[in-house]
């Protein structure tokens, strides 16, 4: 478990963050939702050890693994080389067959498309043994027809972990969050903590439709 | 991308820039035909033939291989020291403001000053060498320096969360990114190391040495020989830089996919 305390960070006066307790439970998926800008990021980069001018506590965070909003990947080196330099070289390959992307492992970011980069950085991500995965956006720019499959490799590799989750589209959170913090855009006051009861892979679309107004109230 | 030439568009490249150079030749020879001194000019055929005549003597190629070793050491010891120097002075600041100025001042002074500065400290045989080898390191520090100040930091928060050891960030994430900025300062740096460590040569004399001849050349008028050698300077410098490029492409294939 990841334990939040009084957690304040401020940009020149300016306080992003005021305040914050929340605790994320272990072995289920947080989504965190908000406006833009709100202080998700911040809150992420907290939590991952990038950030460390702030106040209060940050518990229990263990070994981090994370996707970053942009892919972040090492121009010079191929999809396979990329998701390698943090894994042994089978998880790399099982972990690209997965996404869809064996056919793309010799190639270099620059000739894949948004979609296939973000795949392999989230593949990165996944391949690493970690107590904590941060996903900021994960699914961002990818295909529709590719949701479905992303979505239960994500449950798949979430298992024993911590998972916090950023996304703009509500029907991620749906498909695959336990548990919905919806922060306000000042100060980042935590508005709704929505906890799902059904697991996500045994929810069919008429809980999806019911879980969506639950969040859209 | 791959740029794949078809053979027929390759001896068509070839074949101007063969009439080009025939072009120069034949005007080198109208200039040689219409100034008639061969204290001024000689012709293209006497200076292949004095360069025929050259490369059969011992000489030729103990002042050869000597200038080349003189100035490639002075060369490569700046490489070295560069990136030395570099790593130095973008990681601790102090060594910053410490270096800024010295560098500065070797890549304002006239290379002539320095020659001749450096005839009085070192003696002449090392002149070409430090020459060279002052030529190169600015070069090589300045764009090192810009390299390692440009490696992209959401590559080395990556590097953090992944934690990465110093090793591995080194060899991952620092000399891919600034790799780039070190091959082309090493091929800029060998022009300019090639040229200033001849001219250092033909001041400082050593016993053997392509400079050396220059300058005996130039005291007994020898113009067939100022020309012969000076197309030995302009060979040895393309065969140098093709060697260096074709290294540098084989060490940096990897990255031309």
């Amino acid at each position: 478990m990841i334990k939040l305390e009084n957690l304040s960070k401020s940009f020149e006066d300016n306080f992003v963050i005021d305040n914050l307790n929340v605790d994320f439970l272990d072995n289920s998926i947080t989504c965190v939702l908000s406006a833009s800008g709100a202080g998700k990021t911040t809150m992420l980069r907290i939590i991952s050890g990038l950030e460390k001018d702030y106040l209060g506590k940050v518990i229990g965070a263990g070994k981090v693994s994370v996707t970053f909003q942009e892919d972040r990947l090492f121009d010079w080196l191929t999809a396979l080389q990329n998701i390698e330099i943090v894994s042994d070289s089978k998880t790399a390959k099982k972990l690209l067959e997965q996404m869809g992307l064996s056919a793309q492992a010799d190639k270099y970011p620059n000739q894949l498309s948004g979609g296939m980069r973000r795949r392999i950085s989230l593949a990165r991500s996944l391949a690493v043994q970690s107590d904590t995965l941060i996903l900021d956006e994960p699914l961002k720019g990818l295909d529709v027809a590719l949701k479905q499959s992303v979505y239960s490799l994500i449950l798949d590799y979430s298992k024993g972990k911590t998972v916090i989750m950023t996304t703009h589209d509500v029907i991620d959170a749906v498909n695959i969050a336990d548990r919905i913090l919806y922060f306000s855009a000042n100060g980042f006051k935590i508005e709704k903590d929505i906890a799902f009861e059904i697991p996500p892979k045994q929810r069919d679309e008429k809980i999806i439709n019911k879980y969506m107004e639950q969040i859209m109230e | 991308m791959t740029n794949s030439i078809t053979p027929h568009k390759k001896t068509k490249v070839i074949t101007k820039k063969l009439l080009a150079i025939a072009f120069w030749i034949l005007l080198w020879q109208v200039a040689y035909t219409a100034v008639a001194q061969e204290i001024l000019i000689v012709s293209p055929v006497q200076v292949i033939t004095r360069l025929f005549e050259l490369v059969r003597l011992p000489e030729f190629w103990l002042s050869t291989l000597l200038s080349i070793s003189r100035i490639m050491l002075g060369y490569l010891i700046a490489v070295v020291v560069g990136v030395l120097l570099a790593v130095l002075t973008t990681k601790i600041s102090f060594f910053y403001d410490l270096f800024y100025p010295v560098l500065s001042l070797i890549k304002a002074m006239p290379v002539a000053s320095f020659i001749i500065l450096a005839l009085v400290w070192i003696g002449r045989d090392n002149v070409p060498m430090f020459i060279s080898f002052l030529m190169v390191l600015p070069i090589v520090w300045s764009n090192v320096s810009a390299g390692i100040n440009g490696v992209d930091k959401g590559l080395l928060e990556v590097a953090k969360v992944f934690e990465f050891s110093s090793a591995k960030t080194v060899l991952k994430v620092y000399v891919p990114s600034v790799l780039p900025m070190f091959l082309s300062a090493c091929t800029t740096g060998l022009g300019f190391a090639w040229k200033a460590g001849i001219s250092a040569e033909v001041i400082s004399v050593p016993e053997y040495s392509i400079g050396t001849q220059l300058y005996h050349a130039k005291i007994y008028i020898e113009t067939q020989d100022l020309f012969a050698w000076t197309l030995v300077v302009v060979l040895l410098s393309v065969l140098i830089e093709k060697m260096v490029v074709y290294l540098i492409s084989k060490f940096d294939g990897r990255r031309t996919s």
